[in-house]
């Protein structure tokens, strides 16, 4: 069932159409978490591209030997594979971030944006039509991510990307880093894109 | 069956092909990871061990030990790795004391996941651009034979102990001192056992020396300790605080050396006795100092120093004197010899107190 989208569109459709986050709303657990800061919402958007483009491009090339009553085995090893690698290197070459992202880039194995695509495209399309899905979706999920993470530390801390954005005598809404913010700001985005498309389809 | 076989050979296939890559990429990284983790480590040792030529690692009981040497390859301090749970998270402490173990010179938080704005402040505080690490700076030469314990909303006394606790975040600030506490009580038992450093006993008493003046002279139930070459008696009460320190001062009299040994308050505020220990002064004349027979109180000169105020100077008056000023009467007839006691109590007093209250406490 290979549609007949423009690759332009395929790309497109991961960054609003269907947003995982915004849309789909797979991938929430590490979203909700990792996303108190800009900056750590925007690295674990890095290694869930890097993840989701692997895995879609060995998937999609290796689709027809894998045979269906294994697949999803498969596909696991094949995303922890890539998310070893994403944390192994992190770890050893940008530590500091490796830090602040924690346990969730190991969770990344277990994010259903990864899993969905698999299933749902990289094991039915071609190669490259893949890697411009897998693209799509993981940078739309990067966008929406660093977009949420510098709400919540505009408001929690005052800063964006940890430079000073609200005046020093702001008082920060600490709710914002913490878990609560995290559900508020999500809601409210949801809401937002959720209104915004209303307004289009009229 | 022959689908059998391909389910198993696929998912065999991708199995190993996964292991083989994942073990190649271990070569790579986990030399990186490893150098990046002694990095950290290092630099927190030498951050928490400051000053030491080299730092050398030593196991006790299963326990490890950063032990920094001076250069006279002398113990200066001893670092130790310790962890436990914070509020939501493992934390992992370094922290650097000195050698006896009585006080803490820079403690590391190296690891924590606390909450973010709140419990992190145990590690950095962006909302004091001035002094960010004010939570962990308070650990700073702090004293630590008593339980280190915590405050809020008040000035912390670090010579008790203290440390003021974060606003929105007291139990991990309760955690990092409970963590330390506890490793604190545990290591240093093991290292009392297991190596002969003076653990407990502060290193600026240097060296305990009975015989620079004869155990004679020593007051009955007194723990010699040297303070800067300067020898003190100090009395404990049975809990162990120290209810008075005797010092000997001494000074040329009329004709003759005159030792007295004083005996003051733990502030050095007040005189609590003195004791002409030798003098050889004028028979009947300057031996007043400790036998006036001309008195109704033949030892009337050397009482008038009992619980004598010494804020100020010792000072001689021909009225009655008054004890809060420090005043004392002279012996009329042996004025050199009496004023050579206020003399030598007045300037050996200053020496002592200096010396005695800047100590590291103990």
């Amino acid at each position: 069932m290979a549609s007949k989208t423009s690759h332009p569109k395929e790309f497109l459709k991961g960054l609003w159409d269907e947003n995982p986050v915004l849309r789909m709303l797979l991938g929430l657990c590490p979203t909700l978490a990792v996303t108190n800061s800009a900056i750590n919402g925007f690295s674990m958007g890095l290694a869930v591209i890097f993840t989701l483009v692997m895995s879609s491009a060995i998937i999609s090339l290796a689709r027809n030997i894998i045979p269906k009553e294994v697949r999803i085995p498969t596909f696991i090893i094949v995303i922890a594979t890539f998310v070893t690698i994403a944390d192994k290197m992190l770890a050893a070459h940008v530590p500091d971030i490796s830090k602040a992202l924690g346990p969730f880039v190991p969770l990344i194995v277990v994010n259903c944006i990864i899993l969905g695509r698999q299933e749902a495209f990289a094991s039915k399309n071609p190669v490259g039509r893949s890697v411009i899905d897998a693209l799509g979706m993981s940078i739309g999920f990067t966008i929406t991510l660093t977009i949420l993470g510098s709400i919540r530390e505009l408001l929690g801390v005052g800063t964006i990307f940890a430079v000073q954005i609200m005046p020093l005598s702001f008082e920060p809404w600490m709710v914002m880093v913490l878990q609560p913010g995290a559900f508020l700001t999500l809601g409210l985005m949801i809401g937002i894109s959720n209104w915004l498309n209303a307004r289009r389809a009229k | 069956m022959t689908k059998s076989y391909r389910l198993i050979l696929v998912l065999t296939a991708t199995a190993v092909l996964s292991g083989l890559l994942l073990s190649f990429l271990n070569l790579h990284t986990s030399p990186l990871i490893e150098a990046h983790q002694n990095k950290v480590l290092n630099d927190a040792l030498s951050s928490v061990l400051p000053g030491c030529d080299k730092i050398e690692e030593q196991f006790y009981e299963n326990k490890q030990f950063y032990f920094g040497y001076d250069a006279q390859n002398n113990v200066k301090g001893i670092a130790f790795l310790t962890e436990g749970n914070g509020f939501q998270s493992k934390l992992r402490i370094l922290v650097g004391m000195d050698a006896g173990l009585t006080q803490i010179v820079k403690i590391r938080i190296l690891e924590q996941k606390e909450t973010p704005g709140l419990g992190t402040k145990i590690e950095t505080d962006p909302a004091s651009k001035a002094n960010p690490e004010w939570f962990p700076n308070q650990f700073d030469e702090l004293n630590v034979t008593n339980k280190i314990t915590y405050l809020k909303n008040q000035a912390p006394d670090k010579s008790a102990g203290e440390i003021m606790a974060i606003t929105g975040a007291t139990i991990s600030s309760k955690a990092v001192i409970d963590i330390i506490n506890a490793a604190l009580i545990e290591n240093s038992m093991i290292l009392k056992n297991n190596t002969d450093l003076k653990i407990g006993v502060c290193p600026a008493i240097d060296a305990i020396n009975e015989t620079s003046f004869g155990p004679e002279l020593v007051p009955e139930g007194a723990k010699i300790v040297t303070i800067d070459n300067k020898t003190y008696f100090l009395k404990k009460n049975d809990s162990g605080s120290v209810t008075g320190v005797a010092f000997i001062a001494s000074g040329e009299g009329f004709q003759s050396t005159i030792k007295v040994l004083a005996c003051m308050n733990p502030d050095f505020s007040k005189l609590l006795s003195i004791e002409i220990i030798e003098q050889d002064e004028t028979e009947g004349w300057g031996t007043r100092l400790v036998n006036d027979t001309t008195n109704s109180d033949p030892e009337w000169f050397l009482k008038q120093f009992t619980d004598l105020y010494v804020q100020k100077v010792i000072s001689t008056v021909t009225e009655t004197p008054n004890k809060q000023n420090g005043e004392v009467q002279s012996i009329s007839g042996a004025t050199v010899s009496s004023d050579a006691i206020i003399k030598m109590l007045n300037a050996s007093i200053q020496g002592y107190r200096a010396t005695y209250l800047n100590r590291k406490v103990n």
